[in-house]
């Protein structure tokens, strides 16, 4: 039995605004939301980002373009290995290098062993976004990414910052012992994308929270020029590794994994799947590399390099969606223009059309679906 | 049913907590001592459970490329440093972090000062890729915290972290670079 309240008699309610941000824990950094709450649904939002800005891109028109290669590494923090590779594929367009076949090799292992990792990590944060009281989605995440962390400092001395990627090839061939590590870890990360696979996806609190949250349509979401796993879930078959195919990824079989809901829970499952895709191409990568040279532009002669006059965008499949790097040459050693076309940012833009009408905890669980790096987002 | 996927959830992450008991008993005494008193990078083979490296008693060996902070190098025969003060270093650092300054012609060159700031230092390598004399490379040092702010550290003291280091030729974990 319920008691119908006439309109008039309703209790008058004034919304809130509240910051979210910059210190909060779930935002992923130092991002902020001015909200505005009617009770506890949201009904306005805006994103205020700029608290990590560094100016990478004016302090790289001020080096040579070597120089700029560490801080390609300290845009998306978590995948630093394909930051490097979109800096060189636009500098390699641009001044007419050729990369050896191991190198592309080499970069193809890298860059899908950092895409497995990033979707893992994303898996992991988005549960501890949802506030899963046990921690452990996250802990496995982060115990695998060791792992894979372990070869990319084997192979470029730094776990995050690797810098290993540059134009002409890659920095130094691969150790002795990557590939036995590697011909381990496969078979390993297989079994734990499974694990990850049994443990959250039929768990009925997870689809509670998830099924139906941050709704986003295909055509707002080509509109927004959102890429990546997000738009995929959407229902759109955009790769650029098909799409417009770089370096080596013709030669491989693999299928690009397509979610039609365009929610939370289909970008949770577009992850896993992308994740299994990626683990293929590294298995037929393995098998294929040949041997040789890993660099046909030695750093002696890439440091002293002066590209001819012109402009030139290298883009790639980057974990979280197109990363692309826009290079304007006047002929000297250094960059005229070195622009950014940054992934997470973009992906950002539509933050508030999905949030409108959910509840705050909800507005968690949608920025952590949308995998964003606050690195990538302010520069 | 509701709830079976939760209790299938659950049964993964209660394997996880039997198996490092069960890998604990094993693996007696400890499982990450693989050979000798060193713990190794990752367990291997990749067994099931949780486990702690007993940190400041016990540490993981670096990778031979890890990227430390910068030593200098000495000539085997005169135990003199390589530095000929060319100055390659300062130009290729991306932060400026390096100043050199030097004194002499040819082959007499011998820097005068060094001052390296390795607060300042993100650790590229490209000083080391720059250098033309096999004078300088980076070291496997990384714990790096200090009670005062001597960040800046001058030649003698690169000389003394070389010596400690058994790195002897410039690249040699890096292959023909």
């Amino acid at each position: 039995m319920s008691v119908q309240i006439p309109p008039t008699e309703r209790l008058r309610t004034d919304t809130i605004e509240i910051n979210m941000g910059p210190h909060h824990p779930s935002t992923h950094g130092v991002f902020r939301m001015v909200l505005t709450l009617d009770g506890e649904t949201v009904v306005d939002l805006e994103p205020r980002f700029g608290y990590l800005h560094r100016g990478i891109e004016k302090t790289a028109e001020e080096r040579t373009y070597v120089q700029n290669v560490p801080f390609t590494d300290r845009l998306d923090y978590i995948c630093g290995i394909t930051n490097n590779w979109a800096y060189a594929l636009a500098l390699e367009k641009l001044a007419g290098i050729e990369v050896p076949e191991r190198a592309e090799y080499i970069r193809v292992i890298l860059g899908e062993l950092t895409r497995v990792m990033n979707h893992m990590l994303a898996i992991g944060f988005l549960w501890n976004d949802l506030g899963a009281t046990t921690f452990t989605p996250v802990v496995y995440a982060f115990r695998e990414r060791e792992r894979i962390l372990d070869l990319i400092e084997m192979a470029a001395g730094s776990r995050m910052m690797p810098s290993y990627i540059r134009a002409g090839g890659v920095v130094a061939d691969l150790p002795e012992e990557f590939m036995p590590r590697l011909q381990k870890l496969v078979p390993h990360l297989k079994r734990f994308i499974d694990e990850m696979d049994t443990m959250l996806t039929k768990n009925e609190i997870f689809r509670a929270r998830a099924v139906g949250v941050g709704v986003l349509k295909a055509k707002d979401a080509i509109n927004a020029g959102i890429t990546g796993p997000v738009l995929r879930a959407s229902g759109v078959k955009y790769d650029i590794r098909k799409a417009d195919s770089y370096s080596i990824y013709d030669r491989f079989d693999f299928e690009v994994p397509v979610h039609t809901a365009g929610d939370v829970y289909a970008r949770y499952l577009q992850r896993l799947a992308e994740a299994r895709q990626s683990l293929r191409i590294i298995e037929q990568a393995m098998r294929d590399i040949p041997e040789g040279p890993v660099t046909s532009l030695p750093y002696k002669q890439l440091s002293r390099l002066k590209p001819p006059k012109g402009e030139a965008y290298g883009r790639i499949e980057s974990p979280k969606g197109e990363l692309g790097f826009y290079l304007v040459s006047d002929g000297s050693n250094k960059p005229y223009r070195f622009r950014i076309r940054s992934t997470s940012l973009l992906n950002l833009t539509l933050l508030r059309e999905m949030c409108l009408g959910h509840k705050v905890a909800d507005v968690v669980t949608i920025l952590g679906s949308i995998d964003i790096t606050l690195g990538d987002v302010d520069r | 049913m509701y709830g079976t996927g939760l209790l299938k959830g659950l049964s993964v992450t209660l394997r996880h907590m039997i198996g490092t008991f069960v890998t604990d008993i094993r693996k007696f005494p400890r499982r990450y001592f693989t050979d000798g008193n060193h713990p190794t990078r990752s367990p291997e083979p990749y067994l099931h459970g949780t486990f702690s490296i007993q940190y400041p008693e016990e540490k993981v060996p670096m990778w031979p490329r890890f990227r430390g902070p910068l030593v200098h190098l000495r000539d085997p025969e005169t135990g003199q440093p390589r530095c000929t003060a060319c100055g390659m270093c300062e130009r290729a650092c991306p932060h400026g972090c390096i100043k050199v300054e030097g004194e002499g012609k040819g082959k007499e060159r011998k820097p005068t000062r060094y001052e390296y700031n390795v607060g300042r230092c993100i650790f590229c390598r490209q000083c080391v890729e720059s250098c033309p004399f096999n004078a300088i490379e980076l070291s496997r040092f990384y714990e790096l915290a200090c009670y005062d702010k001597d960040t800046i550290w001058d030649l003698p003291r690169l000389l003394e972290l070389g010596d400690k280091e058994v790195i002897t030729e410039q690249g040699q974990f890096w292959g023909e670079t």
